[in-house]
């Protein structure tokens, strides 16, 4: 903000002053330059999106017939507060992020902790712990399908050479959701933790030193030097993982489909089907909206709760 | 692994042809840049992409197209990727907002009544006369007609039929029927796989996609039963597809999926590999049993319900003309070209499935005798096309969805309700007059 020039004080400036206005003025051109195009399609792709997604919630929409769109009024949201599986999507990704986000987090910043010592191999452990992180979430979920399989699976293979009953997995409604839940922390705490690590390493030596000298154990150093450190860094983590886990939708739709017996139906996927699938993309605007306040409530009240100390 | 040689060129492809893909669409086979120069009137024509003999099939044809017509009509072909099932779809709702569809579209046969409910597509019945009517098979007529009039011919046809692995059938007994007043119920089905599931072996193998698969397979046994899962005029679902004799269906293939008479996870190849004694699947698995070379396999009906009708599952991809299109009498010629009885022959080659035309099987003897005797007497005489309702989106999910939770042991009559309640709202609030 500081490169806008203000054409008020550079009328009362002097002569030297002036010809520094104009330097600057060429350098807010040239800043303005360089911001247009990502502020172009900052607008084309996010804000016009944003509104008409707002503007589409009040009206009856069907894809294949834009011709004949309607506006209805609040029916969209009276209609969405009526439907059953809206509420089951709701339920279904408010328990996703309630287990998630903690989980994840936790299972991070201990793989953190643990990659941060100087162990033998520690570069093939991070390695090992990342590598999910930047494949596809496609291709791991499918592959996980077959991990996941009821009868050949891995994991049951496993399970059955230890003596345990083989599980249904994402063949069974009370099991598809904790499935998916521990898939998808495996798949995604590799980069939490590496977020992690970059916070772990700004902590100076010399307080683990000092309070070495004063005779501070390994828990306690942990407890009173890095958490207490490290806050700034989890309040960041906890936030992203936040809204990544109510975005979900990729697993669901590859494994599940939302099933069995809408088990695993997320906000995103009702959305999508409801958008895409059934054309409705009125109504599918009308619930993304609702998804929206709900995510901005959800980070507000983080917000609220984790940075005020 | 041979799978995964195939994906990693076709990849490159796929994102070649993405990366360039307004030159992609142009230089595709038919296309003549000096047309439109001639005077001729140029058309496009967008297909689902395809590979090997089924690519060649539609160069070719519309190659010898633009020839015939040289001078007066030229078409220019764009093969649209399917990245997954709903991407072709996804282009062509795209296309409907901003007006720019093809002159001549290719859909899903399922789709017709949802496109021409949204006045998407040109009614056809003014360009085929009688003869050609009443040469189509009557699953396409019915799969093409929405509200009385006919907007898309179906490309080929498709069926499900029950292979049976000769040997086993052999070794208990068994004599599968090879007329249809014998064909298997229900309940002789049934039997079979009791007495073949044994070691390992199941009694069935079918495709579990949890999708598509499971409406156009699994309806028939509600109309079979005499029931639908809509009823005729689209409007309900209630009564219908959670009515008694479907509730009925249902519980029937419960009760295979309870006894683990086939496998709810099942490897694709369980039948090729002698590890299912039969097989509900389609014309488009023969090719592939040639791998197998110790597999004796024979073919008979899709089974009925005792007491029921004899019906079998149809449909395929439709051609039909958009109603974006400025020459719709010219876009007539090219689908009455793509559809006519050579067409329909070669189409049908190309894809091992069953032609559309009555007339194309006289050019294919091969259908006159057992094994493939059974898919012509199914597709030419007792196949039912999917409902043709304009909410077949939302009918089709969530039908899929119910008898993949009934199949995993959810409640019947509940999963069963779910759908029926689904379709009437969905029906009500956007369709109804």
């Amino acid at each position: 903000m500081e490169i806008v020039s203000h054409p008020a004080r550079a009328e009362h400036g002097s002569k030297p002053a002036a010809s520094l206005r104009s330097g600057k003025r060429k350098e807010s051109l040239t800043g303005y330059a360089f911001v247009f195009p990502a502020v172009v399609l900052l607008i084309v792709f996010l804000l016009v999106p944003f509104l008409l997604a707002i503007a589409l919630g009040f009206t009856k929409f069907n894809l294949l017939r834009p011709e004949d769109i309607s506006f209805i009024g609040l029916r969209n949201y009276l209609d969405i507060f009526q439907d059953k599986l809206f509420y089951k999507s709701l339920f279904n990704t408010m328990y996703f992020t309630v287990i998630v986000v903690p989980v994840q987090c936790g299972v991070a910043l201990i793989l953190a902790l643990l990659v941060n010592n100087a162990l033998p191999f520690r570069n093939m452990f991070r390695i090992a712990y990342f590598s999910p992180v930047v494949t596809s979430m496609t291709v791991i979920a499918i592959l996980w399908i077959y991990l996941y399989n009821p009868n050949e699976g891995l994991i049951n293979s496993l399970l059955d050479a230890l003596g345990i009953p083989k599980q249904p997995f994402l063949r069974d409604k009370s099991q598809a959701m904790n499935s998916i839940i521990f898939m998808s922390v495996w798949q995604a705490a590799g980069y939490q933790m590496m977020i992690f690590l970059a916070g772990l390493q700004g902590i100076s030596r010399d307080m683990y030193e000092a309070s070495a000298i004063d005779g501070a154990g390994k828990l306690q150093q942990l407890r009173y030097i890095t958490l207490p450190s490290l806050y700034n860094v989890i309040v960041f983590v906890l936030m992203i993982t936040t809204i990544q886990a109510v975005k979900l939708f990729t697993q669901p739709f590859i494994m599940t489909n939302g099933g069995p017996e809408n088990s695993t139906r997320t906000l995103a996927l009702f959305i999508y089907q409801q958008g895409f699938q059934f054309r409705n993309a009125g109504y599918a605007s009308a619930a993304s909206v609702i998804f929206f306040l709900i995510v901005l409530l959800i980070s507000l009240l983080m917000r609220k709760f984790l940075k005020d100390k | 692994m041979k799978k995964l040689k195939m994906i990693i060129p076709v990849a490159i492809g796929v994102s070649l042809v993405a990366g360039c893909s307004g030159e992609a669409g142009k230089t595709d086979a038919g296309g003549n840049a000096d047309a439109s120069a001639k005077g001729a009137v140029q058309l496009t024509y967008w297909r689902p992409q395809a590979s090997g003999p089924e690519d060649d099939f539609y160069k070719n044809r519309v190659e010898a197209f633009n020839k015939a017509y040289e001078g007066k009509i030229n078409v220019k072909m764009e093969a649209v990727t399917r990245g997954n099932s709903f991407a072709y779809e996804d282009k062509v709702n795209a296309a409907v907002a901003s007006h720019t569809l093809p002159d001549v579209i290719a859909l899903d046969g399922p789709n017709v009544a949802n496109y021409a409910s949204s006045k998407i597509l040109v009614p056809l019945d003014s360009y085929f006369t009688k003869d050609d009517m009443n040469d189509f098979v009557p699953s396409i007529i019915q799969q093409g007609t929405y509200e009385g009039k006919f907007y898309a011919v179906g490309m080929q046809e498709s069926s499900v039929v029950l292979f049976y692995n000769k040997k086993m059938m052999k070794e208990h007994g068994i004599e599968p029927p090879t007329s249809m007043d014998k064909a298997w119920t229900w309940d002789e089905w049934y039997d079979v796989m009791k007495k073949t599931a044994k070691d390992g072996v199941f009694g069935t193998n079918m495709i579990n996609d949890k999708g598509e698969w499971m409406t156009y397979a699994f309806e028939q046994m509600w109309i079979s039963g005499g029931t639908d899962i809509v009823s005729k005029d689209g409007k309900t679902a209630s009564g219908y597809v959670n009515g008694p004799k479907g509730i009925e269906a249902a519980q029937f293939l419960q009760k295979l999926s309870k006894e683990k008479l086939f496998n709810i996870d099942p490897k694709p190849t369980e039948f090729e590999e002698g590890k299912a004694a039969t097989k509900l699947g389609g014309p488009w698995n023969i090719p592939g049993f040639k791998d197998y070379p110790n597999l004796e396999w024979g073919i008979t009906y899709f089974p009925k319900k005792a007491g029921g009708t004899l019906t079998a599952p149809s449909g395929s991809w439709a051609i039909g003309i958009s109603a974006d299109s400025k020459y719709p009498k010219e876009a007539a010629e090219f689908v009455k070209w793509m559809t006519n009885t050579e067409s329909s022959v070669g189409i049908a080659k190309a894809v091992s499935m069953p032609a559309s035309r009555k007339s194309a099987y006289e050019k294919m003897p091969e259908y006159n005798e057992l094994p493939l005797k059974i898919i012509k007497e199914q597709v030419t005489t007792v196949s039912h096309a999917r409902p043709v309702t304009p909410a077949y989106p939302l009918l089709t999910q969530k039908f899929a969805e119910a008898l993949t939770d009934i199949m995993m042991g959810g409640d019947v009559k509940k999963s069963l309700d779910n759908v029926a309640d689904a379709y009437d709202s969905e029906y009500k609030k956007n369709y109804a007059k």
